[in-house]
């Protein structure tokens, strides 16, 4: 399939993007591109001129551009064992701040890649933790009276339940 | 910017991307950990009753009905996707929820029947679900589209697996799926053979209809094809320009595409061929290896085949193996791979 001329120009440019502070990042076309909402929106203004970002401080914007400029070129050229080695030790150093920031980052920007690598990251860490669990790995204040807690767990009482099958199975071959 | 943590996401974010990545009954527990979300998981958008939540909840399966009963009503944003196991135990109130979601404009649906009783009819109820762009069914019996089914508009993608189907039931979906790309028949049967007609069919798989005999496709927007341990494929469509992914399981295939054309093929991979369609497996890779210029790859897996050979079939066997990868040399461009060793399907 042959590329249009104006297409592989394109592929060139830098484009340009300013951020909460002011400032400007430049960013490849290619590492722009992995943002749905940066396609839409230069398809419609072409590359010239800058794109607000007025929500996204320059410190997440750094991450973004660290993890889309890879995912570029790993698209093709790395094994999957090997991009996978790489998300780990991106995610590695985030606090939670940052991981949340990214979040939101990720889901004004549309790059679903790096949205479902964050939220796989913290749905693992709240899988299988009590209630008080996550307060504590989240800092949360429990607002919740003992009254109200209580209502909680009888209004979906199932939910708060151990397990039971495997019990139940263990029953039947001691009986058996 | 401000110091954010978890409890800052909006909800609709924290539903529709962290706690549908957690089973139901853990997010539901979500609700006792602070006053904010008490109410959060009613706006799961993705409703998911597997397995893991039928083998999660302690009592019994009459519970389990309520429970789930009780899950939807509370739901109060529009569902986009709705998966339930082990329909056939919630019988009495299928109808109902079935009816209840289609009010919520649910887009993704995917109904499995569990396996140990006959296939259960499915549910009238589903076609009410006009909003659908992808429907999986597992295990159920469709005998009868009723009159007032005006078709599922919005369908992109139909899956069934171990679905009996009528002949008229098959036919009127079809038909009335106006923008269909992807379909995938595993182990369905029907009492007639298979007739697969659409204007926009993009990708089709074919898998394991051992009992129909004919299956026939004229689908003129086809870009893939995958056929696996099925009799008889006849693609009515004599001219293939768009196909370019051709997967098929030549074992049990004796005839396959009369095609004047196959220009567009990219990628062809043959799972298994036995002593009497193994010429036209040669027949066909040789046609494409000459007649493909974008051909970027050809799999020909012989694994299965090699122990059904009678013995003087495998001198020849051999010779027209010799001949294809003369052909594969010829093709220095084409990724060729010709393999013998066991391998896990």
């Amino acid at each position: 399939m042959a590329e249009d001329p104006t297409a592989a120009m394109a592929k060139e440019c830098k484009v340009r993007l300013k951020i909460s502070d002011d400032t400007i990042f430049e960013v490849e076309y290619a590492v722009a591109m992995q943002s749905q909402m940066l396609k839409n929106a230069l398809s419609d203004t072409g590359t010239d001129g800058t794109v607000p970002l007025h929500n996204i401080s320059s410190e997440i914007m750094a991450k973004v551009v660290e993890y889309c400029a890879y995912h570029v070129n790993a698209a093709n050229t790395i094994s999957e064992k090997d991009v996978k080695i790489w998300d780990q030790e991106f995610l590695k150093d985030l606090d939670q701040a940052t991981l949340f920031n990214l979040i939101m980052a990720t889901q004004y920007m549309v790059i679903h890649n790096l949205q479902d690598l964050i939220c796989q990251t913290v749905a693992d860490r709240i899988k299988d933790k009590s209630a008080e669990e996550v307060r504590e790995i989240f800092n949360i204040q429990n607002d919740l009276t003992p009254e109200e807690e209580e209502e909680i767990r009888h209004e979906n009482q199932w939910a708060f339940e151990e397990e039971g099958w495997p019990e139940i199975q263990e029953e039947v071959r001691l009986e058996g | 910017m401000g110091k954010i943590n978890l409890v800052n996401l909006p909800d609709d974010l924290l539903c529709s991307q962290i706690l549908t990545r957690i089973p139901l009954k853990e997010a539901v527990r979500f609700s006792a950990v602070s006053r904010k979300w008490c109410k959060v998981w009613t706006r799961l958008p993705h409703l998911k009753f597997t397995d893991e939540f039928f083998n999660s909840i302690s009592t019994n399966a009459n519970m389990a009905e309520d429970i789930i009963n009780k899950i939807i009503h509370m739901q109060c944003v529009n569902l986009e996707s709705f998966e339930l196991h082990n329909c056939d135990r919630c019988e009495s109130s299928i109808h109902k929820w079935l009816l209840w979601i289609s009010l919520s404009g649910v887009k993704c649906l995917h109904l499995k029947s569990s396996t140990i009783r006959m296939q259960m009819e499915v549910s009238e109820s589903i076609f009410s679900c006009m909003t659908l762009t992808s429907l999986s069914l597992e295990y159920f019996k469709i005998t009868e589209v009723p009159a007032r089914f005006l078709g599922f508009s919005q369908l992109v993608s139909l899956y069934l697996d171990q679905v009996e189907l009528s002949e008229q039931a098959f036919e009127v979906i079809l038909k009335l799926c106006g923008c269909l790309q992807y379909l995938t028949v595993d182990a369905c049967s029907s009492p007639s053979n298979f007739l697969i007609i659409s204007s926009t069919l993009k990708s089709l798989a074919l898998v394991r209809l051992d009992k129909t005999c004919l299956v026939e496709v004229n689908c003129p927007r086809l870009e893939s094809i995958k056929v696996c341990q099925i009799l008889e494929l006849v693609i009515v469509n004599i001219c293939l320009p768009v196909c370019v992914h051709l997967e098929a399981d030549f074992h049990h295939l004796q005839h396959f595409v009369t095609v004047k054309s196959l220009r567009k093929v990219i990628y062809f991979e043959v799972y298994s061929m036995n002593g009497e369609s193994y010429h036209s497996v040669v027949l066909l890779c040789s046609r494409i290896m000459k007649g493909a210029p974008l051909l970027k790859t050809v799999r020909i897996n012989l694994v299965n085949s090699i122990q059904i050979f009678e013995p003087d079939e495998i001198d020849y066997f051999l010779r027209t193996v010799n001949g294809l990868l003369c052909l594969a040399g010829d093709s220095p461009k084409v990724r060729f791979s010709l393999s013998w060793g066991s391998t896990a399907k």
